[in-house]
């Protein structure tokens, strides 16, 4: 059944309803429901991103996910939700709606909805940078995606007066507006922050660092499809039957792009992963996010197909430039981002390959990588230099859960022995260096 | 000649030149010269002192006072056992356990990474681990102590500060990490380890320095 025209317009300019109370109390329920179905996706990412790491850092792999949501969604509150959703006369930017106290029932629930849509882009770059980068530096990193990096290219896109927008970029839930964003800044962090040491011998040959738990990963990964129900079936903003399509489109992506995944394994002849079928199906998800309403449901699978592909392809295009990436969070947000984009401007049900609109949809991706890529690159670097962005080697060798928590994620395991978090917090706390 | 008459043979010279080139060199520059001397000069024979002292005037800029260096130490190398000052890189192992567990842990711990990694692995490692101590920020006392134990890992590990000591570990574990990869730096760390934990009768010392 086809989009009615006043979801059509709900779809692309999200604003209309925050500045007016046009939400019904059904599709406020909805909303609601959708935004605690993203949220969801929070722990998602954090058993995902923490499985994929070794044991010695999987706490400090969760507090990052739990810490950036929650230093997300005050800044969005603050200052991103302005600047994405608020008057926009220039088309640049939002002028009005920062700290919001006072606002429609409507506004409120596009709020929290797009709160979580922030701290999913801001995620994104924290099982990247796993395992090497520092606490409050990657903090840092978060605030600045969720109060400009995100909002400001959000503002282009979904805002009704973004410039973008005007001249019709389509991207449904955020395929570029949120995951692009945050691949491109994810990227931008592997590479000033640098491998995990070892990551590459002296040749540039990748050493394989296993995750402590896969089962994690493969949790991590329903979580994430399921919650990707509420992300983009959410996204209609509205209680309507439309949502079976939207939900379908995402369900038969995120399986194509398992298979993509497997299928590019098997032609290589290598042996099948658990954690590259995930991310083919993560970047399935991902892919279809920007289409999920406007192509049928034969182009969701060939968009999720090569998306799975296209991330499997990916991973090893960043191993060959010596970029450490923990999670494949680049590929899987970043490329198959951009090529959902482009897909949903390919396959646009009614007007298929439409250069026009593809050319607008090419517009957009090159846009978001070089104002998110280059302003997360001087962000990290910046980050780098005052706050600190790389751990010392020595809180590489102990793990970032003791050495930023004075904690360990599993202290009964055999293995943490080996660094005694009580004598670790004691020399914190009394400053003392023992005799030698 | 037996390898113990042989080591106090070098440590009776060792004692000599330290004697014969105190007056010349403040501290620094003269544990500097013990070492270039314990590297070049300790397992030839005495008659090569010239060479030594040759060397001395070049690295410390000593020419004018060549002379005097090496009738000081022809001079030092005739003296009895009881007029040579002593030997600061002598220490013995009960000393150590007993007043620097840090330190001692640390020679055990190593001398087990050592011994897990076989004999190839092992002399890799330790060529890189002399290597870095010339190239990184490594306080003077440090690098001359643990080019001198390097040299020697059989003789005992003149003390060092716990700082430097869990310095020098991480920096075995970056050049482990960088020859073997982090996983399996991970596991020989954490075996060595086990290994110590049973070779000490307090793992205070071992604790203290992870």
């Amino acid at each position: 059944m086809p989009l009615r025209r006043h979801h059509w317009v709900a779809l692309l300019f999200l604003p209309q309803f925050a500045n007016a109370d046009t939400l019904t109390a059904t599709d406020t329920v909805w909303v609601a429901i959708a935004a605690a179905l993203v949220f969801f996706m929070q722990a998602g990412f954090a058993l995902l991103e923490s499985g994929l790491s070794r044991a010695k850092n999987s706490l400090n792999v969760v507090m990052k996910n739990y810490m950036d949501l929650c230093v997300g969604t005050l800044v969005f509150w603050a200052v991103g939700f302005g600047l994405m959703f608020g008057t926009s006369s220039n088309g640049w930017f939002g002028e009005d709606q920062f700290m919001l106290n006072h606002a429609d029932n409507s506004t409120w629930a596009i709020l929290v909805f797009q709160i979580m849509f922030a701290a999913t882009a801001a995620t994104i770059a924290s099982g990247a940078m796993a395992e090497r980068t520092r606490y409050a530096g990657y903090l840092c990193g978060a605030v600045v995606i969720t109060g400009v990096i995100y909002p400001l290219f959000g503002s282009w896109a979904w805002n009704d007066n973004g410039w973008l927008a005007q001249m019709g970029f389509i991207d449904f839930a955020g395929s570029t507006v949120v995951h692009s964003v945050g691949g491109w800044c994810a990227l931008a962090g592997i590479m000033v922050v640098g491998p995990r040491l070892g990551r590459f011998d002296s040749q540039g040959t990748p050493r394989t660092i296993p995750g402590h738990n896969l089962s994690y990963v493969a949790l991590g990964g329903f979580i994430l499809w399921f919650g990707w129900f509420g992300f983009n079936g959410g996204s209609t903003l509205s209680a309507s039957v439309d949502i079976a399509k939207v939900n379908l489109n995402t369900q038969l992506a995120a399986a194509a792009g398992a298979v993509g995944s497997v299928i590019f394994r098997m032609i290589r002849r290598h042996p099948i992963l658990l954690t590259e079928t995930v991310n083919g199906s993560l970047a399935g998800l991902v892919a279809v996010t920007a289409g999920c309403a406007v192509m049928t449901p034969g182009f969701a699978i060939i968009t999720g197909l090569v998306a799975g592909a296209l991330a499997a392809f990916g991973a090893r295009i960043l191993l060959a430039f010596r970029l450490d990436d923990v999670v494949g969070a680049v590929p899987v947000h970043a490329f198959a981002g951009a090529w959902g984009t482009l897909a949903a401007g390919l396959f646009y049900d009614g007007d298929l390959f439409n250069s026009q609109r593809v050319m607008v949809q090419l517009l957009g991706v090159v846009v978001a990588f070089g104002w998110a890529f280059f302003t997360a690159l001087i962000m990290y670097m910046l980050v780098s230099i005052l706050a600190g962005l790389r751990a010392p080697a020595l809180h590489e060798q102990r793990g970032l859960d003791l050495s930023e928590h004075a904690e360990t994620g599993y202290p009964e395991f055999p293995q943490n022995t080996l660094y005694n978090s009580e004598t670790f917090s004691a020399e914190v706390k009394s400053g003392q260096e023992q005799r030698p | 000649m037996s390898p113990a008459p042989i080591r106090q043979s070098i440590q009776r010279r060792r004692r000599a030149v330290i004697t014969g080139l105190t007056p010349y060199m403040n501290e620094p520059v003269l544990r500097e010269a013990i070492t270039h001397w314990q590297q070049h000069y300790a397992q030839r024979p005495s008659f090569s002192l010239q060479g030594f002292v040759s060397d001395l005037c070049r690295l410390f800029d000593l020419a004018e006072r060549r002379h005097h260096i090496h009738m000081s130490l022809v001079q030092a190398m005739t003296l009895s056992d009881s007029e040579l000052a002593a030997d600061p890189l002598a220490i013995s192992n009960q000393s150590l356990t007993d007043a620097h567990p840090c330190t001692y842990a640390f020679e055990l711990l190593l001398q087990a990474l050592w011994q897990g990694l076989g004999k190839p692995t092992a002399s890799l490692l330790q060529v890189d681990q002399g290597a870095q101590l010339r190239q990184a920020n490594v306080s003077t006392e440090t690098r001359l102590t643990m080019e001198y134990w390097l040299q020697a890992p059989d003789k005992p590990l003149n003390p060092l500060p716990l700082p430097n000591l869990r310095d020098q570990l991480n920096r075995t574990y970056v050049l482990l990490c960088q020859r073997l990869g982090p996983v399996e730096a991970d596991r020989q760390l954490k075996s060595a380890y086990q290994t110590t934990l049973l070779q000490l009768d307090n793992p205070e010392g071992l604790q203290a320095l992870m």
